[in-house]
């Protein structure tokens, strides 16, 4: 192939459909006209600041004092992440660990794939230039998926149990005021609207599935960037424990996944963890269920300085856990 | 004659901000289609995108292209991290081919796909935004936060590995067709 061919294919081969070159449409007009009707933010600010009663920077200045030579008051612990999960060695081999979800498929669990999912989850919080932001007090959010064939839908998520990043206070530092359960965000799609990567899960056969993943993910050195597949399916679907243990099947196929051993996962469910290596000198951890079998959260860590976040080896930058609906 | 100051740079910041709107929106949401389910999810983010910007914007030195496309870069990792985990820029490429107008053939597609993915994270950044995005060199420096040389050296290295992972992947299919003929 020469230049010119690869230069004409990858200039073809853009996979963006929004045409470049036509005027904005209702739906970009109306965004437009949304963000300039709300006046800046650090322009409200800067009017609040000057309207500000002068007694009341008074009394915030003497509140910073006093916090300032308050000895007592520590400053809770920050960190980039939660304390990463920590495991007990098992003598369970890692096909033991994926057989125990086949022995369950037929009997146990989900039997028929729902469309949508419950998932907890966090992820490493990062301002809009891009730099990551530490933090004392770890607050999931929850987000319940459902939706239809037609792919209408509903997306609500909401504020999760916060817990301490060092993983050693019980008691949350007093500025955790938004109380779980508070709704965060809801979002309705019409028919078509939903953006659901996966309309039908019941066309995966076995095999598929391994192509699926060896698709996106060639390296069999680097079975965690196929875990990011069974996320988002995972995310989309309750699917059945047969698919649960298909998908576990499939990731058999890569070279370097390693039993990590038993723990008690962050919704205190008892877990077996499975190590996936992942490019960017990650690693995704795989929690499968002791009691059902069932894939039931991945938690991805930085392993090396390469990563593009810049946090340091071994932050668990984030984690999903999911709950079954039925 | 306009006697209120903070009303006429409402205005001009208003009407720098519409000139920047129409003029990139639609080339923000092509470069986060690229990497996120749906078009309707794309123009969400490129919406927060120029929320940003509106916060931010000075009129005398509006954002240019390469500023929103790097805060565009940041807002799609961020929503990745949140709603897919990680999911693989290809799985959206993947589910789109479908879509698209049968100007390429599929397996060209999926050649092509195949060999960005061989690339380091860095290099694919950077033929993507050359070919699709059409950036210039320094463009692509300043999204990056890299020199404008390091910039031409890796497009010329990731050229070359793109052309020879090409080569294979057509040699393969004409034996694998052999092979299946046979």
């Amino acid at each position: 192939m020469n230049d010119d061919a690869l230069d004409d294919l990858l200039r073809r081969s853009n996979p963006a459909t929004t045409p470049l070159d036509e005027p904005l449409t209702v739906r970009q007009h109306a965004i437009m006209d949304r963000i300039v009707a709300d006046p800046p933010r650090s322009r409200r600010h800067r009017a609040w600041q000057v309207a500000l009663p002068a007694a009341a920077v008074v009394t915030a200045l003497a509140v910073v004092v006093v916090w300032i030579l308050n000895p007592f008051n520590a400053a809770p612990a920050m960190a980039w992440g939660p304390t990463p999960l920590s495991f007990v060695s098992s003598p369970m081999t890692l096909e033991e660990a994926i057989a125990l979800t086949r022995e369950r498929a037929d009997s146990e669990g989900v039997q028929e794939p729902v469309r949508g999912s419950t998932i907890t989850a966090w992820n490493l919080q990062v301002t809009d230039d891009g730099t990551p932001r530490r933090a004392a007090v770890i607050r999931p959010s929850v987000t319940e998926i459902v939706w239809a064939e037609d792919l209408s839908g509903r997306m609500v998520t909401s504020v999760g149990v916060p817990f301490s990043a060092d993983g050693v206070d019980e008691q949350m530092p007093s500025d955790s005021t938004v109380e779980p359960g508070t709704v965060l965000d809801e979002r309705t799609y019409g028919p078509g609207e939903f953006p659901i990567l996966f309309p039908d899960a019941t066309m995966f056969t076995p095999s598929q599935f391994k192509e699926l993943l060896l698709t996106v993910a060639p390296d069999r050195e680097l079975p965690g960037d196929a875990v990011g597949i069974v996320q988002t399916l995972l995310s989309e679907w309750t699917l059945t424990t047969a698919q649960h243990a298909d998908l576990l099947d499939a990731l058999t196929e890569y070279d370097s996944l390693r039993l990590l051993g038993t723990s008690i996962d962050r919704l205190g469910r008892d877990v077996i963890g499975i190590a996936a290596p992942a490019s960017g000198d990650r690693e995704v951890t795989l929690l499968i269920s002791l009691d059902t079998g069932r894939i039931v959260g991945a938690e991805d860590t930085v392993l090396g300085q390469n990563d593009a976040l810049g946090v340091p080896a071994g932050t668990v930058i984030s984690y999903s856990l999911w709950e079954d609906r039925s | 004659m306009n006697t209120n100051p903070t009303g006429a740079e409402s205005a001009l910041r208003e009407s720098v901000f519409r000139a920047m709107f129409e003029q990139n929106f639609v080339r923000v949401v092509r470069y986060v289609q690229r990497q996120v389910a749906d078009r309707a999810t794309a123009e969400d983010i490129a919406a927060d995108v120029f929320r940003i910007a509106w916060e931010k914007l000075e009129p005398a030195d509006p954002f240019g292209v390469p500023w929103l496309i790097r805060t565009a870069m940041h807002r799609t990792r961020d929503h990745q991290r949140r709603q897919y985990r990680g999911t693989a820029a290809l799985t959206a490429i993947a589910r789109r081919i479908d879509e698209q107008p049968a100007e390429l053939e599929h397996l060209d597609r999926f050649a092509l796909y195949a060999a960005l993915q061989k690339l380091s994270p860095k290099d694919q950044e950077i033929v993507q935004l050359t070919y699709w995005d059409g950036l210039s060199a320094g463009e692509v420096a300043s999204v990056l936060r890299m020199r404008q040389g390091a910039v031409w050296t890796r497009l010329h290295r990731a050229r070359a590995h793109l052309r020879t992972s090409l080569d294979d992947s057509m040699a393969e299919g004409v034996n694998g067709e052999r092979r299946r003929t046979r």
